[in-house]
């Protein structure tokens, strides 16, 4: 290897944070006395310097709607989305439902219970109560609602834009969520992830 | 993070298309950020990086919790991006089967400072020298750059995602450097 490429290489290798002390000292001697080598290092710390600023760009508004449709059509849903029977009282009909993600997406205001099995769960004035002394396997989600556990919870519980009220008898044994969205327009994590995403671009 | 990731994965493995929703949300920045640099055009950055998804949720089965879901995404998407950039270069490959060899190859001629093609494009702007002198690099050489310098991978996750060791990407980074600074020389570097 030629001294301008043994050069080459070593300057390559301070960039990247490889050179020992006495190489680093021993680079910086030589930069000090060489013009040519001084102006290749300082653009190469140029370059990189340049290369860190390049701004991210923002995703497509409905990026996420577009893919979840896409997965709709690929292949069929394998958990039951539809409730089979709810017990409810003093709740229009049109007012209860089960919506999957694209659905959800585009209607953010209305009452929305998602849950593996709706059996034994009960609704009531835009409630979702697991009743005393009943046993829940699976997870319960409910947006724009509260929920009440009053029995036991095999599962996560997660209130989107909802309250999660536990009576003295009741007993989750999953992960407990409440989910403020208006908050950020954001899942469950807040704007730390975001804050995370975005310090990168700067 | 991971925990938190592997939390949805596992809820998206039951089918939870929600909690796929979740990780698109996660990652969406991240992958379309990474195909608009490595393509260079929006329309192509979005298919790809929904192709990466798709195929991240058709092969959900097959991911190994064991290692990062970052890491295995990113690959996914990145192996997307190389191949299509692949595709539309059929007449000469810059690729990295000449890496090692002295002389006469493409990567010596932009170390050289020679100019090729893309470059005389890259002289004519005025504007985004950069974004134009990372399109000018060779796809693993643009690959390790992007990696390293906008998604902030540390050398061995690099190499996880483009699946070649550690000591091939630095050589890639320091080739990338490389060129970089004989395209961007003129133009930009206020030194």
């Amino acid at each position: 290897m030629s001294c301008h490429d043994q050069r080459m290489l070593q300057m390559h290798r301070e960039l990247d944070g490889d050179l020992s002390t006495e190489e680093q000292i021993e680079l910086e001697q030589h930069l000090a006395t060489c013009p040519s080598c001084r102006v290749t290092y300082a653009e190469l710390r140029a370059t990189v310097h340049a290369l860190v600023r390049v701004e991210w760009v923002k995703a497509p508004v409905d990026f996420t709607e577009s893919v979840l449709a896409q997965l709709g059509e690929m292949a069929p849903v394998k958990r039951n989305w539809r409730v089979p029977f709810i017990k409810y009282s003093g709740l229009a009909a049109a007012a209860v439902l089960v919506l999957g993600m694209g659905m959800w997406m585009a209607t953010p205001e209305q009452f929305a219970l998602e849950a593996d099995d709706t059996r034994g769960l009960v609704v009531q004035d835009g409630k979702v109560i697991v009743p005393e002394g009943s046993e829940y396997n699976g997870d319960i989600v409910v947006q724009n609602g509260d929920l009440e556990v009053r029995g036991k919870v095999n599962g996560n519980v997660t209130a989107l834009n909802g309250k999660i009220y536990r009576t003295a008898s009741a007993n989750i044994s999953g992960e407990i969520d409440e989910v403020d969205e208006a908050l950020e327009k954001l899942w469950y994590f807040g704007k730390q992830v975001w804050n995370d995403v975005t310090a990168w671009a700067h | 993070m991971e925990l938190i990731e592997l939390r949805i994965v596992k809820r998206a493995l039951k089918g939870d298309r929600l909690a796929f929703g979740e990780l698109v949300e996660l990652y969406k920045e991240k992958l379309y950020n990474l195909a608009y640099r490595m393509m260079g055009n929006r329309q192509e950055a979005e298919d790809i990086a929904q192709e990466a998804f798709l195929r991240a949720y058709k092969n959900l089965q097959s991911y190994d919790s064991k290692h990062k879901f970052s890491t295995w995404i990113y690959r996914i998407a990145t192996n997307l991006c190389i191949d299509r950039m692949r595709k539309k270069k059929p007449d000469y490959s810059l690729d990295a089967e000449l890496e090692g060899l002295d002389g006469g190859d493409m990567y010596t001629r932009l170390a050289s400072g020679e100019r090729t093609p893309e470059e005389e494009l890259v002289r004519t702007e005025t504007h985004g020298e950069v974004h134009a002198a990372i399109e000018a690099l060779p796809e693993n050489y643009r690959a390790a750059v992007i990696l390293k310098y906008m998604h902030d991978m540390s050398l061995q996750e690099i190499a996880d995602i483009l699946e070649v060791p550690v000591s091939t990407v630095k050589t890639r980074i320091h080739r990338g450097r490389e060129a970089l600074r004989n395209l961007l020389r003129p133009t930009q570097l206020e030194v």
